[in-house]
């Protein structure tokens, strides 16, 4: 029989067997001649083979013949690199596709499954309601106290609600106020953190003073003008000249410079116009400031926790803790715990920074809280104190 | 080591290096409300007003400043600067207002105690004058202090007839003179007093030295 050379395509003389071999008489290339058992009775029910990802393109098929070369280089060159197979293989089934394909539906026999992944966030929002005598309404972090419906939480879900004290006339020594403030966690999420803060340091005093005729009088302990300094000081020092020493007295804080030079001192001894201090913590220029301690240095604070009723307490947040009974036995007002205080120093950047309401509030928890102020009819609450004005805020932070 | 294996050692390095450096902000569900807390001293000032003049205050004006010192307490006009012979009698009204802004619960009037002194008279290098010792002038002095209705006004309201006899007609009708008191030195009581209110009092003393007031003369050597 006549077998094409596998390489040239020259037809070789070859002896019928089961397996023959032969060198191509054109060419000289080796080639090798198996006869399938199968393929004498039914050629075209050849054994299919399993898809494959590519097909090598070797030696042409014989029907009941495959030749198996021994000039792999030479096959090589013939064909297709496996990614333009892939890509011609993909570009004649996108063409099949677009010819059967063009559009509209075909029944099929088919089955799926479905599994849905929802998810909603969790809502923290805080209730605050101050009641002094008469109770007001709760004001919301997210839309103050008229919020709309649905109210839409912005980023900063915070608001500002009404004053602690509501106070319509003008105060005096001996005078207190007490604020009941009541905090309801409305939302679905617990806060672990729960604390109390002030917004910002060194902002508490002021000095609005009363006009008569065209002239205004205000306390000397105002703490916006009383003296100023004359000549700078050092990091530590504990003397100041002033260009005045006048109304300030031994024991009295005062407060020198303004903005991030702030600092309170306490004067130990006056001679002169030299007042002998604490060491200071900041350096200071010549001509700054050196005010009185003003009011808010004068004004007791205590914040507490207590039952719903705001008559028995359950922590103490701020305040003496010590012997006493105004306003609650074991949280009383002294002079260590005052407005300038807890304005300078339980902000967020402060020391100690926030007071911290142990276990925060849990989703659709309510924690009641008394703020509450003295004006001591002692302890040099004297008229130089007259005509001034204290403010802080107290603002009360939630975090999941 | 595979690529996908030396990617997930690099992104873990990555990841520790970061977390241990990195020092911003993490999300968080918060909410805050805020309340502020004011409280302001009131202004308790003394207008003083003698004789129709100009208002003294409680603290002493000093210009631009105008800070109310600890005390504040000040030194105003004269109420009169008389010679009185027996029988006479001089006057003076005060007008006091409360020019703060809040009500004073209490108020009072402080007299202080009233000091004889020689008045003397030389006369050919001798002095004269009468004896502050064994008959002070204090004593003989009827005083009467009133709160009236208005500026140079008789007719009493308020605290009425502070010092004085609570009747008769000279000077006032309801406040009158009489032996028995005399100086007027003491505290009086004016109750509350609100704020921007103007209280005027009528006031006399010395008034009425008796015509039988002994005087001692001494006679020159």
């Amino acid at each position: 029989m006549r077998i094409p050379c596998s390489r040239c395509g020259q037809l070789n003389n070859v002896e019928r067997a089961a397996e023959v071999s032969f060198r191509c008489t054109a060419c000289g290339s080796a080639n090798t001649v198996r006869t399938l058992a199968s393929s004498a009775t039914s050629p075209a029910q050849e054994p299919r083979r399993a898809p494959r990802r590519w097909q090598p393109a070797l030696a042409p098929r014989t029907v009941g013949t495959r030749v198996a070369t021994a000039a792999a280089p030479a096959e090589r060159k013939s064909s297709l690199g496996r990614a333009k197979q892939i890509l011609v293989a993909l570009m004649v089934l996108a063409t099949a596709g677009v010819l059967i394909h063009p559009g509209g539906t075909f029944a099929t026999f088919n089955a799926q499954t479905a599994n849905a992944a929802n998810i909603t966030t969790g809502v923290l929002l805080l209730g605050d309601k101050v009641a002094n005598g008469t109770v007001t309404s709760e004001c919301f972090s997210s839309g103050g106290a008229a919020p709309g419906n649905p109210q839409i939480v912005s980023s900063g879900n915070s608001s500002n609600c009404a004053s602690v004290w509501t106070v319509a006339a003008p105060n005096k020594p001996g005078d207190t106020f007490l604020a009941h403030v009541a905090i309801r966690n409305p939302g679905n999420i617990a806060a672990s953190i729960l604390q109390i803060e002030a917004t910002t340091a060194n902002t508490c005093d002021s000095a609005p003073g009363v006009v008569d005729g065209a002239i205004t009088y205000k306390g000397s302990n105002q703490a916006g003008l009383t003296s100023t300094l004359s000549g700078a000081t050092a990091i530590g020092a504990t003397s100041f000249t002033l260009a005045s020493a006048a109304n300030f007295t031994i024991g009295e804080f005062i407060q020198v410079d303004t903005g991030t030079n702030f600092e309170n001192l306490t004067i130990s001894n006056i001679v002169g116009n030299v007042l002998t201090t604490n060491a200071a913590a900041k350096a200071h220029a010549n001509g700054v400031a050196v005010a009185g301690s003003g009011l808010c240095r004068q004004v007791q604070l205590v914040i507490a926790k207590t039952d719903s009723l705001y008559t028995t307490m359950s922590t103490c947040l701020y305040g003496n803790t010590g012997a006493g009974t105004t306003p609650f036995t074991g949280c009383v007002y002294d002079s260590a715990h005052d407005l300038r205080d807890f304005n300078d120093n339980d902000v967020v950047a402060g020391t100690p920074g926030p007071i911290a309401v142990a276990g925060g509030i849990a989703a659709g928890a309510t924690a009641y809280f008394v703020i509450a102020i003295n004006f001591p009819n002692s302890a040099g609450s004297d008229n130089g104190f007259t005509g001034l004005g204290a403010a802080t805020t107290f603002n009360f932070y939630a975090q999941q | 080591m595979s690529k996908v294996k030396r990617l997930l050692v690099g992104m873990l390095i990555v990841g520790a290096i970061t977390a241990a450096t990195a020092t911003g902000t993490f999300a968080t569900f918060n909410a805050s409300t805020s309340n502020a807390g004011t409280v302001t001293s009131g202004t308790l000032l003394l207008g003083n007003s003698a004789n129709g003049g100009t208002a003294c205050i409680s603290t002493a004006d000093t210009g631009a400043a105008n800070t109310i010192t600890a005390g504040n307490t000040n030194t105003c006009g004269v109420l009169f600067t008389s010679t009185l012979n027996p029988t006479g009698a001089t006057s003076a009204f005060l007008d006091l207002t409360n020019d703060g802004n809040f009500n004073a619960a209490t108020s009072s009037l402080t007299v202080s105690a009233c000091a004889s002194t020689p008045n003397t008279v030389t006369i050919a290098g001798h002095t004269f004058a009468g004896d502050t010792v064994a008959a002070p002038l204090c004593n003989k002095l009827q005083a009467v202090i009133a709160e009236v209705n208005a500026s140079n006004g008789t007719t009493l309201t308020g605290s009425n007839c502070v010092v004085g006899l609570a009747s008769g007609t000279t000077p006032l009708t309801g406040c009158s003179y009489t032996p028995t008191i005399t100086g007027g030195a003491g505290s009086y009581a004016l109750g509350a007093w609100n704020a921007t209110v103007t209280r005027t009092s009528w006031s006399t003393s010395p008034s009425r030295t008796p015509a039988t007031t002994a005087t001692r003369a001494r006679t020159p050597p």
